[in-house]
């Protein structure tokens, strides 16, 4: 005969309070959150344009025609590039100006805040401020400088466009991981700098061997985010070229946009979704393993 | 003291509610316009005001959107549509009509007041889901100071266009001022340009779906890319990364004189210069035939089969149609209106009128093509304008019409 095990009457009750308040909750991402996923799945197995009412069942096609779809790979291509573009100028940018911004300087606390507004502006707003840059402001400047690349509005060719997207980006995009990487500064202990000082490191040294140690764990959440926000572009690309010029500048998030809205593909597009979250997931887990690993203790 | 203080919260909020309920006699109808110009929104929003004011118990408001598409697609997938809302002609509107969404208007009385020729150009399999009520063109604007100063004639073929553009360049200019980074625009001038080349473009790609014409021997595709590159040619170099907008400013500042637009965009052109001197005139045939100007509906009028007013909807559609409100609209939006008795005598399109008047017409292909066709093809036309390289376009103009054509 089984044991029936005893458990504490307090504990009982705790565990039935936290499982009351944790269902609202739960029950908010199930609606919102896993219901579309399931129902997204299901729309992705059918051929569905996104206006009728009458669709059919077509299974796993939608999914195999992703595999032969240049412009799938195309805006592959170019998500991939953007990311690690974003990635790499957004931490070496926001390390500097945290680190910048850490010293004792004069109107710290002025320029701080400086850096930092951006950051509370719209995404759509400060694209067409800078559409309107791109055109009308650094062509002539270009021109005067004996520049060819800047001569004309760099968003008008597919070589360049990434760039004035990017640059757009960065500008809004590199406020918040400045201030977590200032904050991040203020907890490195200052009598290890000053040891370090002491046994002759200079600068350079220091900040390699003893602030970037403490640096980590934001870094890590830093790649999570700008990681995530490179795979996912889709404001910056939609205001800035709409994809173009001629798909150059598609990015994976317009593309499934422009496939469900705009060329009435739409349980394609949500196959391409489906297939995308699954990509960057897998992106976004090997990704904290890895920089979890490398924590100060 | 506190429960008195309850009591009489909760009566005053009664009372609001019981105050609410009373002015709810007026009917509140949701409008949803299809254009995004500042010139038709403030039309429209003029006629509403004067229904409203002409009407107490119904209440119209207007909604509008810079992406009609996605909002009006959105909102008939969650079976949410607006009580009225207007929409230009695409085969998209067409299944929404197909599967039940729009009401059918057939035998309605205002029907009455829609010049005949339009009503049947607009309708579905002879049934009525829209009443039209504006009509647009495309063609060529054209500089008339800018051309009479070089000593130059408006164009009638393809070839004095492209001479003029010659003698432009020679002289400053830039010929053609374009916003081809609007992904719209370069679809719309890629689809109208198709049908003056061949209005029956869309039987041309059904044969070549159908392996019954060879796509060498296909008139569009061998001379479209050309064209297309011609234009460019001829456009600004950076013409890439101009918007819309920022192509009217060109224009109206005397960067270049010629503009490949609608009827539409006069409006905009005018509200940047009201004493802008400029012709618009069909766009020359690349094939040398005639060239035939492109005509769709740009403006009709649809009723949700969902609304809970239908009567309220039909009221509104019916002061719509009278000459007073057509007048407003196109006196205000500037295109060519089919309400019976509106006058209509707008200088700069005398040359385009005169054709369409001679019935040199065709109806544009985005009503007959395939839903989501234009759109999807859109993307390489962009290419061809930055590439000027013809065989990448018919490539992927084939994939495209053996994908939509194949539905």
């Amino acid at each position: 005969m089984q044991k029936r095990l005893h458990v504490n009457p307090l504990l009982r009750e705790r565990r039935r309070t936290f499982t009351l308040l944790i269902l609202p909750g739960a029950l908010l991402y199930s609606v919102f959150y896993i219901l579309p996923i399931l129902m997204g799945f299901y729309f992705s197995l059918m051929d569905w344009n996104g206006i009728s009412k009458s669709y059919n069942f077509i299974g796993l096609d939608n999914f195999a025609a992703t595999f032969s779809d240049k412009s799938f790979a195309r805006a592959m291509g170019f998500t991939v590039r953007y990311t690690v573009l974003l990635v790499v100028c957004t931490v070496l940018l926001s390390v500097l100006l945290a680190v910048l911004l850490n010293q004792d300087i004069r109107a710290r606390g002025f320029l701080r805040t400086m850096y930092f507004l951006p950051a509370v502006l719209s995404m759509i707003t400060v694209s067409l401020v800078f559409n309107q840059i791109l055109y009308r402001v650094m062509p002539p400047i270009g021109k005067a400088l004996g520049i060819e690349a800047l001569s004309v509005n760099i968003l008008s060719r597919k070589n360049t466009a990434i760039y004035g997207i990017l640059f757009v980006h960065l500008w809004q995009g590199v406020a918040l991981p400045t201030l977590m990487f200032l904050a991040a500064l203020q907890t490195v202990p200052s009598d290890l700098l000053e040891a370090a000082t002491l046994d002759g490191a200079n600068a350079w040294q220091r900040f390699v061997h003893v602030t970037l140690v403490y640096l980590l764990p934001t870094l890590s959440v830093v790649l999570v985010l700008t990681v995530k926000s490179g795979l996912m572009v889709f404001d910056y690309v939609k205001s800035m070229t709409d994809g173009g010029p001629g798909g150059a500048t598609q990015s994976l998030a317009l593309m499934i946009y422009n496939n469900g809205f705009v060329r009435n593909r739409y349980s394609y597009s949500i196959a391409q979704a489906i297939e995308i979250g699954l990509i960057i997931s897998a992106v976004s887990f090997i990704q904290i393993k890895l920089t979890g690993r490398k924590k100060v203790d | 003291m506190k429960k008195l203080l309850c009591i009489l919260c909760a009566l005053s909020l009664l009372l609001t509610l019981g105050a609410g309920a009373l002015a709810d006699g007026v009917i509140e109808l949701e409008y949803l316009n299809h254009k995004p110009e500042a010139s038709a929104i403030d039309a429209m929003q003029a006629i509403i005001d004067a229904f409203n004011a002409s009407h107490p118990d119904i209440h119209v408001t207007q909604t509008t959107t810079l992406d009609f598409n996605t909002v009006l697609t959105t909102r008939a997938q969650t079976n949410d549509l607006p009580d009225l809302f207007s929409c230009s002609t695409s085969s998209s509107w067409e299944l929404l009509y197909k599967d039940g969404m729009i009401m059918n208007l057939d035998g309605q009385a205002f029907l009455e007041n829609v010049e005949a020729e339009t009503l049947s150009l607009s309708q579905l399999d002879g049934e009525t889901w829209r009443m039209p009520y504006s009509l647009s063109c495309y063609g060529l604007y054209v500089r008339t100071d800018i051309f009479e100063k070089l000593g130059l004639a408006l164009p009638e073929t393809w070839e004095d266009l492209l001479a003029s553009c010659e003698t432009l360049k020679a002289n400053g200019y830039t010929p053609f001022i374009m916003g081809d980074k609007d992904m719209g625009t370069v679809g719309q001038r890629m689809e109208r340009l198709m049908g003056i080349i061949n209005p029956d473009c869309n039987d041309e790609f059904a044969a070549i779906y159908a392996g019954e014409l060879d796509p060498a021997d296909s008139v569009v595709l061998s001379v479209f890319p050309q064209a297309f590159i011609d234009i460019a040619n001829y456009s600004a170099e950076d013409s890439l990364g101009v918007d819309n907008e920022a192509a009217y400013q060109n224009f109206v500042a005397g960067q270049g004189a010629l503009m490949i637009q609608g009827t539409w965009a006069l409006a905009t052109l005018q509200a940047y210069d009201p004493e802008l001197q400029v012709a618009f005139i069909p766009l020359p045939n690349p094939t040398g035939d005639v060239a035939k100007v492109p005509i769709s509906i740009d403006t009709s009028f649809c009723v949700s089969v969902n609304t809970k007013y239908p009567e309220a909807c039909l009221t509104f559609m019916e002061y719509m149609s009278t000459v007073e409100a057509a007048q407003v609209y196109c006196d205000g939006e500037g295109s060519p209106n089919v309400i019976k008795g509106v006058v209509y005598g707008v200088k700069e399109f005398e040359k385009i009128t005169a054709a369409m008047n001679e019935g040199r017409v065709f109806v544009s292909l985005n009503a007959v093509w395939p839903s989501g066709f234009r759109n999807a093809l859109r993307d390489y036309a962009q290419a061809l304008i930055m590439d000027k390289d013809a065989e990448p376009f018919v490539e992927a103009a084939l994939e495209v019409i053996g994908e939509y054509y194949a539905k």
